[in-house]
C-alpha cells in the first residue's frame, strides 16, 4: 500500500489496545506532533452499554495529561462492520463528541488539523471519558499521522 | 491528512469490532478487492493469556469463508502502545504468522500483494485462529484499500 505501507508512509501509532473500559475513563498515548503534518485517530467501538462517554482532543505542553486544553476537531463515522459505509464529515468543537450505545461496532474517524494546536503545545492525545453507569465498552485506537517524509523507522513520537 | 482524508482517499473498513474471543477463532469482514490497487489490515491486540493465535490472510470467490484459501502476505509487529516501535518487515508463507501472549498490547500490520491472488479470487479477509486453551484475546481489526481514485463515499466492498 503506497499511501501507508507497513508505516514508512504514514506513521502508525498503537494508542489503545483493545480493552472494556466498563466505566473507567482513557486517555490514549501522546503523541509528539513536532514532526507530523496531520493525525488521524481511528477507535474502534464493540460493545457499548448502559451509558455514554465523551471524546474530545487535547493539546499540551508534555506527554501528560497536566495542564491539557482540548481543541476542535472533525471526525466521521463508519457504519458498522457489515455495512462499509460512512456518515458525513462533521465538525466538532472543544466540548467534544458524545458516544452512546447506537455506536456498537462502528469506526470513528478523528482528524486533527495541526493549526489547531496551540504554539506552545507539541503533544496531542485523545481523551475519552465515560459515565458511571456504563457496564461494557470495548473500545481500541490507533493514530495516523502524515509524517514529513517516509522512512522504514519513522521519527519517534514520544 | 491527505493520504487518508476521512477514508477518502484510503477507503477504511470496519474489520472486527474489538472483542474478548477468548478461544474463539475470528474472520474480519470480507473485502472486496476488484476495486483496489492494494490491500493492508491492522490487527490490534489487548490481554492474550494462555495461549497463541495463528493469523492467516485467506482469498475467496465470495464473501464467505466457503472454500476460501490461504496466501502468503507481509507484515510488521509493533511494540506496545507505551514504546511507538516496529518490528522487521517479514513475508509470511500461507502458514500464517503467531501471535502470543509475549504480544500483548501489540498491533499487526498486514500487507498483501494483490497480484499474488487467484485469478477467480476477488475477496480477502484475515482469519485468527487461537489455541484451545486461550482464556483471553482482546482483538479489533481495520482493512484499509488503496483504491483506483479518491471519493467521499468510496465503492462498496461488500
Amino acid at each position: 500500500m503506497q499511501s501507508l505501507r507497513y508505516g514508512q508512509n504514514t506513521h502508525i501509532i498503537p494508542v489503545i489496545a483493545p480493552i472494556d473500559l466498563v466505566a473507567n475513563d482513557i486517555t490514549t498515548t501522546h503523541i509528539k506532533v513536532t514532526n507530523a503534518l496531520r493525525i488521524t485517530y481511528l477507535m474502534g467501538f464493540g460493545v457499548i452499554t448502559g451509558d455514554t462517554a465523551t471524546i474530545t482532543v487535547e493539546c499540551s505542553s508534555a506527554a501528560t495529561t497536566t495542564s491539557a486544553s482540548a481543541i476542535p476537531f472533525t471526525y466521521r463515522l463508519t457504519g458498522d462492520t457489515a455495512m462499509d459505509t460512512y456518515g458525513a464529515v462533521t465538525t466538532c468543537d472543544t466540548d467534544g463528541l458524545l458516544i452512546t450505545a447506537s455506536y456498537d461496532n462502528m469506526l470513528l474517524m478523528v482528524d486533527v488539523n495541526m493549526s489547531d494546536v496551540a504554539d506552545t503545545a507539541s503533544y496531542v492525545a485523545l481523551s475519552f471519558v465515560t459515565e458511571s453507569g456504563m457496564s461494557a465498552c470495548l473500545v481500541s485506537a490507533v493514530a495516523l499521522v502524515e509524517t514529513r517524509y517516509g522512512q522504514y523507522d519513522p521519527l519517534s513520537t514520544t | 491528512m491527505k493520504s487518508l482524508k476521512y477514508g477518502m482517499n484510503t477507503h477504511i473498513i470496519p474489520g472486527f469490532a474489538p472483542l474478548d474471543i477468548a478461544a474463539n477463532d475470528f474472520n474480519t469482514t470480507h473485502v472486496k478487492v476488484n476495486n483496489a490497487l492494494s490491500y493492508a489490515c491492522l490487527l490490534a491486540f489487548g490481554v492474550i493469556t494462555a495461549d497463541t493465535i495463528n493469523i492467516t490472510v485467506e482469498e475467496s470467490t465470495a464473501a464467505a469463508t466457503t472454500g476460501a484459501e490461504a496466501i502468503g502476505f507481509g507484515y510488521r509487529l509493533s511494540g506496545d502502545t507505551a514504546t511507538d516501535t516496529w518490528g522487521a518487515l517479514t513475508t509470511c508463507d500461507s502458514l500464517g504468522a503467531t501471535i502470543t501472549a509475549n504480544d500483548d498490547n501489540k498491533m499487526l500490520w498486514i500487507e498483501v500483494d494483490l497480484a499474488e491472488m487467484s485469478t477467480d479470487c476477488n475477496y480477502l479477509s484475515v482469519l485468527g485462529v487461537t489455541g484451545a486453551s486461550m482464556s483471553a484475546c482482546v482483538v479489533s481489526a481495520v482493512s484499509f484499500l488503496e483504491t483506483r481514485y479518491g471519493q467521499y463515499d468510496p465503492v462498496s466492498t461488500t
